[in-house]
């Protein structure tokens, strides 16, 4: 455990001491506000056209709800921007220690290969978290011009978490193939693309295959998560995705040893 | 030779992986996709031949066996985590936090759902942007039970596939189940759940036509038979049959509709009684009444029955000066019904209308026996008026004369329910009256014309269904709105486009200056 915290310690501080992770946390959040305006604006406009609607035709108003018509995609355009920014907050995680040659330092010292993926994979999973928090402040602004259901935005959070920690093993992965972090960006960009394309390619195929492909992308699972839904399923899907992840970023780490690579 | 030779193991490679997706896409042997492999196959060879000791070192080394162990680790424990995901996937627990319960499913319809046998298919019609708004209550129908399987497809893009299902309005969604189909054109829960329940019912409904009595044919092709409304009642999945009382010992009792439509001649008393009997046991009967002034069958037996309905079918025919009617070419004694009351036969009919030949009007009695409710669900408009003196009628020149001529609006279509003594046919415990002052708006002339078609599909569906559907109250999302006013607006503006942003970066340049 001591030897777990150490490595997480070490690997937290490098984020909030290197100028990279603010310059991802602010495209992140140039991209998530520019989305937050835009669906406000709508949705404002959207309110205001019902109540119209409703006096020039003296009908009760259609509810209209922030929950489902403001948050629900807002929350699904940050897991979006998330598949695209995370690969940038996973890439340095090895490849730079493979640059720097500091990972024979790691193999040789007293932890063990668990404990440091662990240990980076929990690191960048609190940093990704500390992104998702500075986006609650949008979210939170709501709640002074109107009254958004608190639950939905809790469990859309939590699925937040969830998807990002897929993100971040295999981006995690993806750097503890190389030692070039551009190649570990890309890489791990590319199979999420290609991972969230699945829940696309859903739309093409027949209803019992796209059951199944939409099953193996985080995006199909997180809808249920911004709708204010929580399933098992979907906490097992994320849970084995992310261990599968790291375990198989363990197996390239401890397979260094044999394959006498740096 | 060897110094190339490391190149061409990669190579060949290339060329044999090339090869078989050439062969996959093509779906033929031929020269392209043979010439490929065969010089993939060429490459290997050479590249095996100048390396076979080094190839020969790695497999035996100790690396290779380590590797191998990984591999089949990994191989283990994902194909450990695809199977926990199987089990998590067959036994869920689900939780809806939003305030309105907007995605619970109701009890009756995952009760309906946990006992399908056999997989349910559902094809939804739906315009590319539509879909999302019905996706989200298919899902939850899914998330309960593995045998919902859902599909949308857009009929602007598949054309044919909307016209193989009959289907020729958007949002039409078609359950299908063994090999029915059931069209339904709104999504809500009540609905949806309604059209499985008719879909899985294991024997189909019957409605039953009486004959003998110059009743209009259901398999009578001509102007005034009905055999257009006969194929319409299959297509809902009902059979039909047809009865005479004289012969019968009663009507049958797998009858779930009685229809009576537009008898010329009086029933015999124990037709009558076999008639009364079948409705006191909870039966269902449609009557369709035609005006029987000019032909004098004005059927006063009838009436005996009916007056224990709180219905009165009166002596004389609807004359229509309000003009709708000659829209379409029809004269006055052709009265059109644009305006109907809010009974679940013409709940969606908004302002559609519907047109009665020859039509007498009827009355809903002020003082109704107990246990009875009538209620008229179509009426005619207010420039209308009920003639009952045949002579003008016969002469052409009708005047109104009220009383006895009745003032319009009148009742048409009249809805009646009493209760039952005995459970009857359909295991309701009161016995449901549907009357028309006309049988001619169903015959096959007018089957097509407006909504006169759909009119009496629906009067026959409540008759036949009314015990057995279920009613969901429809779940909407609570109404939270935000309003903005113009400060709050630009204040969303500056925190969400530079506030946030700027002090990221503001705190990425300190970090680095600092670092410096």
């Amino acid at each position: 455990m001591r030897n777990f915290l150490a490595i997480f310690e070490r690997e937290l501080k490098s984020y909030f001491l290197s100028p990279v992770a603010y310059v991802v946390l602010g495209f992140f959040l140039v991209a998530t506000g520019l989305f937050y305006y835009n669906i406000i604006n709508w949705f404002d406009r959207i309110s205001m056209q019902s109540m119209m609607m409703a006096q020039q035709y003296r009908q009760l108003p259609q509810p209209i709800n922030v929950n489902m018509m403001a948050i629900r995609p807002l929350f699904h355009n940050i897991a979006i921007i998330g598949l695209f920014l995370v690969p940038g907050i996973t890439m340095r995680l090895f490849a730079e220690e493979k640059r720097q040659g500091t990972m024979e330092l790691l193999a040789t010292s007293p932890l063990s290969n668990w404990q440091i993926t662990l240990g980076k994979f929990t690191a960048a999973l609190v940093f990704y978290l500390v992104m998702l928090l500075a986006t609650g402040v949008f979210v939170g602004l709501l709640f002074f011009f109107g009254n958004p259901e608190v639950m939905p935005i809790l469990t859309g959070y939590l699925g937040l978490l969830l998807v990002g920690g897929c993100f971040i093993s295999l981006g995690l992965l993806f750097s503890a193939f190389t030692e070039n972090q551009i190649i570990a960006f890309v890489g791990a960009f590319a199979v999420n693309l290609a991972i969230l394309s699945l829940g696309w390619l859903a739309n093409f195929v027949g209803p019992n295959l796209a059951a199944f492909f939409s099953s193996l992308s985080p995006i199909e699972h997180f809808d249920d998560f911004a709708k204010g839904i929580v399933d098992t399923k979907h906490l097992v899907y994320y849970i084995s995705f992310m261990f599968g992840g790291i375990f198989l970023t363990y197996v390239t780490v401890e397979s260094s040893r044999w394959r006498g690579a740096r | 030779m060897k110094k190339y030779s490391s190149y061409a193991g990669t190579l060949g490679l290339l060329f044999i992986a090339a090869g078989l997706l050439i062969q996959y896409v093509r779906s033929v042997w031929q020269w392209q996709e043979i010439v490929p492999l065969a010089v993939g196959g060429a490459l290997l060879v050479y590249y095996l031949v100048f390396n076979f000791k080094s190839v020969l070192d790695f497999i035996s080394s100790r690396g290779a066996l380590q590797t191998a162990n990984a591999f089949v680790m990994c191989v283990l424990v994902l194909g450990l985590l695809g199977f926990a995901n199987y089990l998590a996937g067959k036994h869920t627990w689900r939780k809806d936090t939003t305030a309105a319960k907007q995605f619970s499913l109701s009890e009756q319809t995952k009760k309906v759902l946990g006992a399908l046998k056999e997989e349910l298919r559902i094809t939804a019609f739906y315009q590319a942007q539509e879909q999302d708004r019905v996706a989200d209550q298919f899902k939850e129908y899914a998330s309960v039970t593995s045998k919902f399987k859902y599909e949308f497809i857009d009929p602007d893009k598949k054309p044919d596939l909307a016209r193989r299902y009959g289907v020729t309005a958007y949002n039409t969604t078609v359950v299908s189940y063994r090999n029915q189909d059931e069209k339904i054109t709104t999504a809500t829960e009540a609905d949806l759940t309604n059209a499985i329940i008719k879909v899985t019912r294991d024997k189909k409904k019957k409605i039953y036509f009486t004959t003998n009595h110059g009743e209009k044919a259901i398999d009578s092709d001509e102007r005034l038979g009905m055999s257009a409304a006969q194929k319409s009642i299959k297509e809902k999945n009902y059979e039909v049959g047809t009865v005479s009382l004289i012969d019968t010992a009663g009507v049958p009792e797998d009858c779930s509709v009685l229809v009576i439509a537009g008898a010329q001649t009086e029933f015999l008393p124990p037709e009558l009684e076999k008639l009364k009997k079948y409705l006191e046991k909870g039966g269902a009967a449609m009557f369709m009444l035609d005006a029987g002034l000019m032909t004098k069958s004005p059927l006063p037996s009838f009436k005996d029955i009916l007056s224990e309905y709180g219905i009165e079918p009166n002596d004389d025919m609807i004359l229509d000066f309000s003009g709708i009617g000659q829209l379409f070419g029809a004269g006055p004694d052709m009265p059109v019904v644009a305006n109907y009351s809010q009974h679940a036969i013409t709940e969606k009919f908004g302002n559609f209308m519907t047109a009665y030949p020859s039509a007498r009007s009827l009355t809903i009695m002020g003082d109704k026996p107990s246990g009875v409710t009538a209620e008229a669900f179509a009426s005619t408009s207010g420039n209308s008026w009920g003639e009952s003196n045949p002579d003008e009628l016969r002469s052409g020149r009708v005047q109104p004369n009220f009383p006895p001529d009745r003032r319009g609006p009148l009742a048409l279509g009249v809805a009646a329910t009493k209760n039952a003594t005995a459970d009857g046919a359909n295991g309701s415990n009161n016995s449901r009256l549907v009357v028309f002052g006309d049988s001619d708006f169903a015959a096959n002339y007018l089957f097509g014309f407006q909504k006169n078609g759909d009119l009496f599909m629906n009067a026959i569906s409540w008759l036949a269904e009314e015990e057995d559907l279920i009613a969901i109250p429809p779940k909407n999302p609570e109404d939270r709105r935000i309003s903005l006013t113009a400060s709050g607006s630009k204040m969303i503006m500056v925190v969400s486009l530079f506030l946030l942003p700027l002090a990221a970066f503001g705190t990425a340049i300190a970090v680095y200056v600092k670092r410096r």
